[in-house]
């Protein structure tokens, strides 16, 4: 499975973080590190391999514990339309 | 046949002429002792009406009730006109909160209840500081003025007596209203809005200890959208207003765990010339 940023979504800066509003919801959510760093790389889509890389490379870490810590973050971000499935 | 009473409510952004049976108006009156006209001219915006001691509130073509006496016919009124402040208040932004001002700034209590907003205000009140808003806090959120609210403190009148132990009430009159509510009148009450410069967050946890942190925006800003009401603007311009202004002001959790610790470190944040 792919995965891509949702045309609803909106990045806004809050502070010294950052923040997404999702139109269709009417909802804001604050993102941490990780999920401000996938929402960037999603862009473009991406399957969890790629970004498994892509942040191995950024974060220098472990690729088991990013790969966990990756599909819960993915998880969340698809449950708050955040991000979305695509098939390209 | 009940005398009937009717002035004019002075709000942030609205007048409500309000007409209703002595007994229950009295109550009502005390209820904002600072924002009445003497006097009122048109058709009531809320009437009260009593058919023995059973209440009504009528505005417009809706009706609540039935209410039992004229004190909880008071209270419903004061919530219906509580939301009409809400729901009129425009492009400000509708905080749950109270609210003081000191040397020309306003600092405002946002919390859900049980968090000591209420108490925080009151203590801020004692210490010299004015009142300035409560249970709803006004913002403009490009000039940060923050409307004067003058409601008086509702509290719990053994919540009030314990305040009142810990160190005589000398800036502020208790008003009782029955054996479990009270209310209390701040002396000194600020009449003009006043820029906002602090946004506290009062935490009351007995046996917790004491505890103050600067927050940033980011870390608080899903629990402060949570003290909103609910706006009157698009939702996402909404969201933009409120991160504008949380990054104008500045944020403080307070932590305490008693009103000693309490009215301690309100001295120590907001002295008299301003928050430190």
């Amino acid at each position: 499975m792919r995965y891509v940023r949702s045309s609803a979504a909106t990045l806004k800066t809050v502070g010294s973080g950052v923040a997404v509003y999702v139109a269709g919801r009417q909802a804001i959510h604050v993102l941490n590190s990780t999920a401000h760093l996938l929402f960037e790389y999603l862009a473009e889509p991406a399957s969890l391999d790629e970004l498994v890389l892509a942040l191995e490379t950024a974060t220098r870490g472990g690729s088991k514990k990013i790969r966990s810590d990756l599909e819960a973050v993915l998880g969340e971000l698809l449950d708050h339309g955040i991000i979305e499935p695509c098939e390209s | 046949m009940r005398e009937l009473v009717r002035d004019t409510l002075t709000l942030p952004g609205s007048e409500l002429v309000i007409e209703s049976p002595a007994e229950a108006f009295e109550l009502f009156r005390r209820f904002y002792p600072h924002s009445w006209q003497g006097g009122a001219a048109g058709p009531a915006d809320f009437s009260l009406v009593a058919d023995s001691d059973i209440w009504h509130i009528r505005h417009g073509t809706e009706t609540t009730g039935p209410l039992t006496g004229a004190l909880q016919a008071a209270f419903a009124l004061e919530y219906e006109v509580e939301n009409r402040l809400v729901a009129r208040c425009g492009d400000r932004i509708a905080f749950h909160a109270g609210g003081v001002e000191v040397g020309g700034r306003a600092h405002i209590i946002a919390g859900d209840a049980d968090t000591g907003k209420t108490t925080s205000t009151l203590l801020l009140v004692e210490l010299g500081h004015s009142f300035l808003c409560e249970e709803v806090a006004l913002v403009d959120p490009e000039s940060l003025a923050v409307e004067p609210h003058l409601r008086t403190l509702g509290l719990d009148a053994s919540h009030l007596d314990a305040i009142a132990k810990d160190r005589p009430i000398e800036r502020g009159t208790v008003d009782r209203l029955d054996d479990r509510l009270a209310r209390y009148l701040p002396h000194k009450a600020r009449l003009e809005p006043a820029r906002l410069e602090t946004i506290f967050l009062p935490l009351l946890r007995p046996g917790s200890g004491s505890h103050v942190a600067e927050l940033d925006p980011a870390e608080v800003l899903p629990e402060i959208l949570g003290y909103c009401f609910a706006p009157n603007v698009d939702q996402e311009l909404f969201f933009e207003r409120v991160i504008r202004l949380l990054e104008s002001c500045r944020i403080v959790r307070i932590q305490f765990d008693g009103l000693a610790t309490a009215r301690e470190l309100w001295q120590q944040l907001v002295p008299a010339g301003g928050a430190a």
